[in-house]
């Protein structure tokens, strides 16, 4: 039987409008929006807030863009 | 275990591949732990470019780490010139459902992504087979047994 291949999230278009140099709290499914703060406890806190007490969290940056992952920093968070 | 790419958004096309309007990246679900501490799950990248596992200082501190007081060095990307200090401490990451692994990961405040499981902690111990044949692409990694 071939191997079960689980599925990715497409958090594109959820976080393309979403705060910036923010952290985002997002529903387990992560379909949704719930939280966001500067801090991750300010995002986490306010998930829980809304009914979501265990937030999927993810660092949105002050851009999306392309990048060598394993660099430290950005360019413009460096400037 | 094969998990397709997750995609992020992407704020300027690069004009050479006008057909890309996202980025499809490689990433785990994990959490991170110390002591019985541990973080809400988020989604890391999975790179083999990076020497280490590394998370945005605020993971660890949410952990109650004294960030700074950990073990400290510099890195640098591909741009040559600019360094950001990185900060080392001992912790366990939960990946996915599946698997715990024990890891010195560095702990930096400029990463510009949540987490990345680099070579030394993640790749050690996993296989790791990237398919960029089909879109998504997919990400297969298989635990390696080490005798104890």
């Amino acid at each position: 039987m071939p191997e079960e291949i689980r599925a990715g999230t497409n958090l594109s278009n959820i976080l393309t409008g979403a705060a910036r140099n923010s952290w985002i709290a997002l529903t387990e499914d992560q379909s949704k929006i719930v939280g966001r703060g500067e801090s991750l406890e300010q995002a986490i806190k306010e998930a829980q807030k809304n009914g979501v007490d265990d937030p999927i969290v993810v660092w949105a940056p002050k851009t999306w863009q392309p990048c060598v992952h394993s660099w430290a920093t950005r360019v413009e968070d460096a400037k | 275990m094969k998990k397709q790419y997750s995609s992020f958004p992407l704020d300027e096309q690069n004009p050479a591949f006008p057909d890309e309007k996202e980025m499809f990246w490689p990433t785990l679900m994990v959490r991170v732990g110390k002591s019985h501490q541990q973080t809400p799950r988020f989604p890391a990248v999975v790179d083999s470019g990076s020497p280490w596992c590394i998370f945005k200082s605020d993971i660890g501190k949410f952990l109650g780490i004294d960030v700074y007081a950990g073990k400290r060095y510099k890195m640098g990307g591909v741009i040559s010139g600019i360094t950001e200090p990185i900060y080392f401490h001992k912790v366990k990451i939960y990946v996915e459902q599946d698997w715990v692994i024990d890891v010195t990961a560095g702990f930096a405040d400029k990463l510009g992504v949540t987490g990345i499981l680099g070579r030394t902690g993640f790749f050690d111990n996993f296989h790791v087979h990237f398919d960029h044949s089909v879109k998504p692409p997919i990400l297969q990694i298989d635990r390696i047994q080490k005798p104890n």
